[in-house]
């Protein structure tokens, strides 16, 4: 569950926007270039700070100008799938899951798994994003479409409480596109998880969304 | 002229000090550029000018002063303890190579780390890693290649340091006399054999370290094209 | 027992990165073992010879000996910041004098342990012999070397020479400026210069070699005064007795032997 307000000074105009995702809702965002989606997401998830404004995530305070609040990213437990999927390089689709298994008992302050636990839950991951045959690849040797629900695969490993996703899907052609986008519908059956997706697809936030907001230039258009 | 001892006496105080320079130089060049308050940035850039400066300095200046801090009434060799302060001691040498390498391995380590993908350590973040360990399980390994390239010239720069070592270590056969030391004393004493054998060496030893330097380049290179080519579809 | 293995894990790569460091540091320092070596701090020109001379010196003075071979100025810059050396041989008296005034050498040991004469040499291309007067044998060269009179000490005593025997003005336009005794030495070695002024020490290695040939001899009182080696316990040795005995045996027989051998005169 989200609930924001942030105002923040961008190179064209000024973002302010108060917005609001119900638990197991997924908000989607639509607007053109530029209009402030990223930067909103971003504020979100603890990567840029806005200018002004509060931020509530799960009724944590994890952002308020006036009372000096700033949690990092770490604190936040806010999911996100980056636009260009920021695999790391250097590690395999298991181990990159891993990572993201043994960091998220960390943040909980639980005691991590042994090495086969961690092995076994991000095989879940796997198979529940449909990509279990590429655990040993690299992500240079995936395709699109493998990259992306890599991408999803991680960021659910850690065990967020929402979920961002920057335009996830724009990079890719149409056959995989409809793929993600029942991947994404079969994941929100029975999660409470809130889900905020940035596109400037119209079918593709019609398909996906609970509610979509527009906005434009900065300030909101519409919630629909 | 014994050759043996010089090769033997370099490698030791290189390689001591090229150790020492890439702790130190990592250490630097994650600390300094890692700062984001006003007063934190201003201190680390002062930093960064006393670090970087034997670059600007010719060898003797660096060595002159190096000799006022290390001597017996400098306020480092004063608490050392012996007569003489540290100079004409092995760790004299050691602490010259540091002092002259260091700007390269920081340079390097610099440009390496700030150049790795910030998304993803953004990614990472998000994911709930703590600081400590992306520097060591993503930040590191990806720069890696920049870092060793950054290794490879401190080695290189410590072999071939002769204006400071000569003046804080002074040119002390079996002691402190280094291969550029002996090359040096080869020449004045009209010893061309062992000038030749003593170049021929340090010849050999440029070419090995050339071609790391090169490897590290092209793995960087490499690892910066597939980035750029893993960003979209295929 | 997890937690201990894990821990362990974690902290091996910082383990063996300081015993690595920890090595290297006790291998480095393991070639300073027994007692300290007298540090003789020598201009580079006396190091053949003082090689040579080392074993005998060691039974001379009682002690080990280590030699410390640079430039006179950068080695006065050493004593005068506090480096340890014992004794202190530099090759021109000016060197030496702003030690005595600084007072940091013991006044009363030292002496000049061997001296220098200028030379003039032909390298071994240039048609020329000792017959005629040196005007005339100078004037069918076009390049000869001679040291700068500002950085090197054999300049100055070329440029004496030369100004006491009136050459300055005709053979400004052949002169070819090093800025070290050993510059000039390699220009006469490759036949880049058809000669040049050298120490007598110089010549004698290069005549040796068969790179050039001797032409004339210089006398201190044309070369503006005698190329002296004075030699001193420093003030701050750690082993004055023992430096006392070196300084003397430099004057003794064996060592004005190996120095006339080297080219040196006596002092």
């Amino acid at each position: 569950m989200i609930q924001a307000t942030c105002t923040r000074q961008l190179p064209e105009y000024m973002l302010d926007v108060s917005l609001s995702v119900a638990p197991g809702e997924t908000l989607v965002i639509q607007g053109e270039s530029g209009a402030g989606k990223t930067s909103l997401l971003e504020c979100i998830a603890g990567l840029a700070a806005p200018d002004c404004g509060t931020i509530i995530i799960n009724q944590v305070t994890v952002w308020s100008s006036q009372d000096r609040i700033n949690l990092s990213p770490q604190e936040r437990a806010a999911g996100f799938v980056f636009q260009d999927t920021a695999l790391f390089p250097h590690m395999s689709a298991r181990e990159n899951v891993s990572f993201a298994v043994t960091a998220g008992y960390r943040r909980r302050h639980e005691t991590v798994p042994q090495k086969k636990a961690v092995a076994a839950l991000a095989q879940q991951e796997f198979e529940r994003l449909g990509i279990a045959h590429l655990a040993h690849a690299r992500p240079r040797m995936l395709s699109g479409g493998e990259r992306q629900r890599l991408a999803l695969a991680r960021a659910l490993a850690a065990q967020p409480s929402v979920l961002l996703l920057d335009e996830p899907f724009s990079a890719l052609d149409r056959k995989t596109r409809e793929e993600m986008w029942r991947i994404v519908r079969e994941l929100k059956t029975g999660t409470r998880l809130s889900l905020v997706l940035v596109t400037h697809d119209h079918e593709e936030a019609q398909v996906l969304a609970d509610r979509i907001l527009q906005i434009d230039r900065g300030l909101i258009h519409d919630d629909a | 002229m014994n050759l043996l001892d010089p090769i033997l006496l370099s490698l030791r105080v290189a390689g001591l000090a090229t150790v020492i320079t890439a702790v130190l130089g990592l250490f630097l060049a994650a600390r300094l550029n890692a700062t984001r308050s006003r007063p934190g940035r201003i201190l680390a850039g002062g930093l960064e000018s006393v670090i970087l400066a034997p670059m600007v300095f010719p060898p003797t200046m660096t060595g002159y002063l190096l000799l006022l801090l290390l001597g017996p009434n400098g306020p480092v060799g004063s608490l050392w303890g012996a007569s003489g302060g540290l100079l004409f001691s092995w760790l004299a040498a050691v602490i010259a190579s540091v002092v002259v390498s260091l700007p390269l391995m920081y340079q390097s380590a610099k440009t390496a780390l700030t150049s790795v993908d910030p998304h993803c350590i953004a990614a990472a973040r998000t994911l709930g890693a703590s600081e400590r360990r992306i520097f060591w399980k993503i930040t590191v390994p990806l720069a890696w290649p920049g870092i060793a390239g950054g290794m490879a010239l401190a080695f290189a720069r410590a072999i071939g340091e002769f204006g400071a070592t000569l003046m804080v270590a002074g040119n002390i056969p079996g002691a402190t006399q280094t291969i550029p030391l002996a090359l040096y004393s080869a020449v004045e004493s009209g010893n061309t054999h062992a000038a030749n054998l003593l170049l021929g060496i340090t010849v050999a030893l440029s070419f090995a370290i050339v071609i790391v330097v090169r490897w590290s380049e092209r793995r960087t290179a490499a690892s910066r094209a597939h980035r750029l080519a893993g960003g979209g579809s295929r | 027992m997890h937690s201990i293995a894990i821990f362990l894990g974690n902290s091996l790569k910082p383990i063996l990165l300081a015993t690595a460091i920890a090595g290297l540091v006790i291998w480095s320092g393991s070639g300073c073992s027994g007692k300290d070596p007298l540090i003789i701090s020598a201009a580079s020109s006396l190091g053949p010879v003082l090689e040579e001379l080392k074993p005998a010196a060691e039974a001379a003075c009682g002690s080990r000996i280590a030699l410390n071979l640079a430039g006179s100025g950068a080695l006065r810059t050493q004593i005068e910041s506090g480096a340890p050396a014992d004794v202190f041989i530099p090759a021109a008296s000016p060197d030496m004098d702003l030690l005595e005034k600084a007072g940091l050498i013991l006044r009363d040991t030292r002496r000049d342990c061997a001296a220098n004469a200028l030379v003039l040499v032909s390298a071994t291309r240039t048609l020329a012999d000792g017959t005629h007067d040196l005007a005339t044998t100078l004037a069918v060269w076009s390049r000869i070397a001679v040291g700068d009179p500002v950085s090197a000490p054999v300049g100055r005593y070329t440029s004496n020479v030369l100004a006491r025997l009136g050459l300055e003005q005709s053979l400004s336009n052949k002169v070819v400026t090093g800025n070290s005794v050993r510059q000039i030495v390699s220009y006469i070695e490759t036949g880049s210069v058809d000669g040049g002024f050298v120490f007598a020490t110089d010549a004698q290695r290069l005549i040796q070699a068969g790179k050039a040939r001797h032409l004339r001899r210089f006398t201190p009182a044309e070369s503006g005064g005698e190329v002296r080696y004075p030699a001193a316990v420093l003030a701050r040795s750690h082993n004055p007795e023992a430096a006392r005995k070196f300084v003397l045996f430099l004057s003794g027989t064996t060592a004005q032997a190996a120095f006339e051998r080297a080219g040196f005169t006596k002092p």
